[in-house]
């Protein structure tokens, strides 16, 4: 039965796709533009007219079973609401969770309760910020007894707590507990107080551990979600970012907060980006690798279409360009989308040094990538099918080389390239006491003995070599990965049919990217489908000149900067003297 | 599902290369068969003929641009006509793509792969051709974009390394082997900008504006590439030399010397040359799918991709042999294949006419 099932699947059609294409659409002016104008009284040529975008599926379909869950408010009695709680946390076999009865002075007394988790909260401002002011240092109208009068006092003048919400349902307090906060229960009363308390152990900011840059600031994000939208908001200091908080998960809710600029990010990105993420329906999200896979396009891809970075400093310069950012609980990386090829190959760094290096960076990271996916296959493919196509004194000493080596080259080259990635994945798990064993052995396995027993010829362990060195110079470590694992397809391809595969192999591989979006853009965007011209994509130029935003994020505002964004430059020394406020007036008018 | 927009450029661009594509084959030294030392003259005049026959095409597209090839054939002809006329388009088109998968894959093993069975390739071009067209249109003109600057410069960088060997005298008698050739010639030959008929058999989304731009522009840029390249193998193989080898640019990146150590240059074109026969065969494919999808009403091309790379297999491995793949195809089709391509839109036009069947297609939209 299995086989038929995978047959009819294999070779049977059931319809076209109906999965759901989000296209990040052009402007009107822009379609017209494409269009060079001129289109008075034209015919529009096709069979099917261009269809209108489908609406995005409403994330409610998804929060149905979130409602289904128990939306129980809060009773009016103490007892029924610990009650109720209690079995809710498992009491007594939970041993973290914490009831604290108290009374507040007012006649006659009111109980309540408090309730928060042992380790999560900081002990001192429940002391200081709840207990105390509740029980010793409120002035409450002895005659006011319990009424709801007194609990609006209470929350408006007697917790001095930064941050206090009022909680009407069950399931808020639940959120709230698990999150940190204490949570205040009066007795007669139908809804609870949390007061901000959240005390658990993180990590503090630290350098950032993978995209380490030379020049520029070296902080990097930690595992709480709060640290690493300030850390954010401390870049990008306007009141147009937004931070909205999501939470995912069925069964263990995960924080997750969205931010963008209001005034710059496309409004449809924005709305697409918490569709996705609201629109997940699993059971948990540790990080945000786990997200990336469920809300990216093509999962199949050897190419990330989603960037991942730990540097505030890149997310701010991404989310001015118009980038919505996709920051996760309890994870040090904070994602961007949409993402081109282009940003993978980029690093911040490029934009930290100057003008010719950067760009001689960019330069050196595109060769690397293509050293990394395509010099052991042209090796292989010169070596096994074109001696003829290499100059003859090349061709002669790579023969010596290889002259006692029992292999063919395909096996010679998968042998050095696995062991390879054997050091990589061995460097990364051995224990850091035992760390330079790794070294010690890669390097005798991979560089003398190999060559010394006559198993491998010394060019190739040069091609490895650069090959490994190249594929560590690419800034992100999944396309890095991607393209190490390509490199393996290619080697095949050029052992059975030589530069041929290797044409092939490069081909398929370009239509497939060329086929591919990121949250409704091209993937290969602005190069191929075609847009205005960026000053930023393989070649870096000097940043006076790259005056427009992207032109393929759709912002709400394109222009980046005026375009004599030098004012110096453009003014007589006479305009120089009030040229702050002659700057001021261009700047409103292109606003 | 329908994507069919593409950018004007791209669509340029993508024609340019299909059209083009023929230069890495056997077009020089057809031509200078042709020709001899005046074969230039032949393109310059097939060229120009193009243009006006292209107006054609224009024509049917501003009255007809609204549906798909075989709606607007079958409203015009009646649903028997209408059909024969879209299968006259289908079937050359299918033998046309299948002799050009066989001419690229020979050329492959005589390239780079002397001992490779001819089947093996074959079959690698038609699968990677068939998934990339399975991608769509959208995706092979995107690569037709990024492939054609590229591909171009290679071309040229040959043909300018190819300085040393070039001599004027070659060039003359102006006239080469007579004026009868060249006019005669010059009109079959218009068959070489037959790709155009792309442009009307696939809906691709465009104004009339534009249409008539990607049009004339590709015809002139492709005329360009054939002149240049022409006129550069003629100065470096004499018209009597030139009309023998079966890849003549092959041939002149051979002679290329830059020094003792580069010496063979023209292994860095093959990726080019694989390239394009690639997005000429993916395209192909694709085209013949969706015209077919078109008139069978079918809602996705899709299905049809497998069956059909398959029938261009079987149809690739009929003749016994290159010369006879050359024969045929040159001899055959590039010479009268011009009849069908202009001719279609034009008789479709006449029968419009004759019938007062000419509604144009933005009342239609209304």
């Amino acid at each position: 039965m299995k086989l038929r099932k995978f047959l009819s699947k294999a070779l049977g059609y059931d319809g076209p796709p109906t999965d759901r294409k989000f296209i990040l659409e052009e402007t009107k002016e822009e379609k017209f533009l494409a269009a060079d104008g001129d289109i008075k009284g034209d015919t529009v040529n096709a069979a099917h007219p261009r269809c209108p975008l489908k609406k995005p599926k409403k994330p409610g379909q998804n929060e149905q079973t979130a409602n289904e869950q128990d939306t129980g408010e809060l009773r009016h009695t103490l007892s029924e609401n610990i009650l109720y709680l209690e079995e809710k946390f498992h009491l007594p076999k939970n041993k973290d969770v914490v009831f604290r009865s108290f009374t507040i002075s007012t006649v006659p007394e009111v109980s309540a309760v408090l309730l928060y988790l042992e380790n999560m909260v900081d002990k001192q401002a429940i002391n200081h910020s709840i207990l105390q002011p509740l029980m010793l240092l409120s002035h409450l109208n002895p005659n006011q007894g319990a009424n709801l009068a007194t609990y609006q006092r209470i929350l408006q003048s007697y917790l001095p707590s930064n941050h206090v919400r009022k909680l009407t349902i069950y399931d808020e307090v639940i959120t709230e507990v698990t999150g940190g906060a204490t949570v205040i229960l009066f007795d007669g009363c139908s809804y609870g107080l949390a007061a901000e308390t959240r005390g658990f152990a993180f990590r503090n900011i630290e350098a950032a551990r993978t995209e380490q840059v030379v020049q520029g600031p070296q902080e990097g994000f930690n595992e709480n979600i709060q640290d690493n939208t300030s850390l954010i908001r401390k870049h990008l200091r306007t009141e147009q970012l937004i931070t909205e908080y999501e939470k995912v998960g069925v069964r263990n809710k995960t924080n997750v907060a969205i931010m963008y600029l209001e005034d710059l990010a496309n409004t449809s990105l924005v709305k697409e980006v918490k569709s996705r993420v609201t629109g997940i329906n699993a059971d948990y999200l540790p990080e945000s690798g786990t997200l990336e896979e469920f809300i990216e396009d093509h999962t199949f891809s050897l190419i990330p279409q989603i960037i991942k970075t730990e540097r505030p400093d890149r997310v701010a310069s991404m989310l001015i360009e118009g980038k919505v950012a996709i920051v996760v609980d309890n994870d040090p990386f904070v994602m961007l989308v949409p993402t081109t090829l282009w940003d993978l190959l980029h690093s911040p760094e490029d934009h930290y040094v100057r003008f010719p290096y950067g760009f001689w960076l960019r330069f050196i990271r595109l060769a690397a990538a293509l050293l990394t996916v395509l010099l052991p296959a042209l090796y292989v493919a010169v070596a096994t099918f074109h001696q003829e196509m290499i100059p003859t004194d090349l061709l002669l000493s790579i023969a010596a080389a290889k002259e006692r080596v029992p292999f063919p080259t395909i096996v010679e080259v998968l042998l050095m390239e696995f062991s390879f990635e054997l050091i990589r994945e061995a460097g990364v798990r051995v224990p850091g006491i035992i760390g330079p064993t790794v070294g010690i052995v890669g390097t005798l396995i991979l560089g003398q003995a190999a060559v010394a027993a006559s198993l491998v010829s010394p060019i190739l362990i040069i091609v490895v070599a650069v090959t490994g060195l190249s594929s560590y110079a690419i800034p992100s470590y999944s396309a890095g990965f991607g393209l190490r694992f390509m490199r393996f397809i290619f080697i095949f391809l050029a052992a059975t049919l030589g530069f041929f595969g290797i044409s092939t192999g490069l081909f398929i591989v370009f239509c497939l990217l060329l086929s591919m979006n990121s949250f409704g853009v091209p993937f290969l965007a602005p190069v191929a489908p075609k847009t205005v011209r960026s000053a930023d994509i393989l070649i870096r130029y000097p940043v006076w000149s790259q005056e427009q935003r992207p032109d393929y994020l759709q912002t709400k505002d394109r222009q980046r900067q005026v375009n004599k964004s030098r004012r110096w430059l453009t003014k007589s020394p006479d305009q120089r003297k009030d040229g702050g406020s002659a700057g001021a007036g261009k700047q409103n008018r292109r606003d | 599902m329908q994507e069919n927009k593409i950018g004007e450029t791209e669509a340029i661009v993508l024609l340019t290369t299909i059209m083009t594509g023929k230069i890495f084959l056997t077009f020089p030294n057809t031509m200078v068969g042709y020709g001899g030392n005046a074969s230039w003259l032949i393109i310059l005049f097939s060229g120009c003929l193009a243009l006006i026959l292209f107006s054609f095409i224009l024509r049917f597209l501003n009255k007809f641009g609204g549906n798909s090839f075989p709606e607007s054939a079958e409203n015009i002809a009646g649903p028997y006509l209408g059909t024969m006329i879209v299968l006259a388009v289908l079937l050359p088109w299918l033998i046309d793509v299948a002799m050009t998968l066989r001419k690229f894959s020979e050329m492959m093993v005589i390239i780079a792969l002397p001992e490779t069975p001819i089947s093996v390739m074959v079959i690698t071009f038609i699968v990677a051709s068939a998934i990339v067209a399975y991608l769509g249109v959208n995706t092979i003109s995107r690569a037709a974009y990024l492939s054609f600057p590229l591909s171009l410069g290679a071309v040229l960088f040959i043909i300018i390394l190819t300085y040393p060997a070039w001599n004027l005298d070659w060039l003359f008698p102006l006239l080469g082997k007579g004026l009868d050739p060249i006019l005669r010639y010059g009109i079959l030959r218009s068959s070489d900008y037959g790709e155009l008929n792309l442009l009307y058999a696939i809906p691709l989304i465009f104004y009339s504006q534009q249409i008539k731009r990607i049009g004339y522009k590709s015809i002139v840029l492709t005329m360009l590439i054939f002149l240049v390249v022409i006129i550069t193998y003629l100065l470096t193989f004499p018209a009597v030399v030139g009309e023998e080898p079966y890849l003549p640019l092959y041939m002149m990146a051979r002679g290329v010397y830059l020094g003792r150590f580069l010496q063979r240059i023209e292994a860095v074109f093959v990726l080019f040359w694989v390239i394009n026969g690639y997005l000429w065969i993916s395209i192909g494919i694709y085209g013949f799918c969706k015209i077919l999808c078109d008139l069978l009403r079918l809602p996705d091309y899709r299905p049809l991709i497998l069956p059909t790379a398959i029938l261009i297999l079987a149809i690739s491995f009929i003749p016994a042999s290159l010369p006879d793949v050359v024969l045929f195809s040159i001899y055959t089709y590039r010479e009268y294949s011009f009849i069908l391509i202009f001719g279609i839109p034009a008789l479709l036009l006449l029968i419009a006419h004759l019938r007062g069947k000419g509604v144009p297609a933005e009342n239609e939209a209304k």
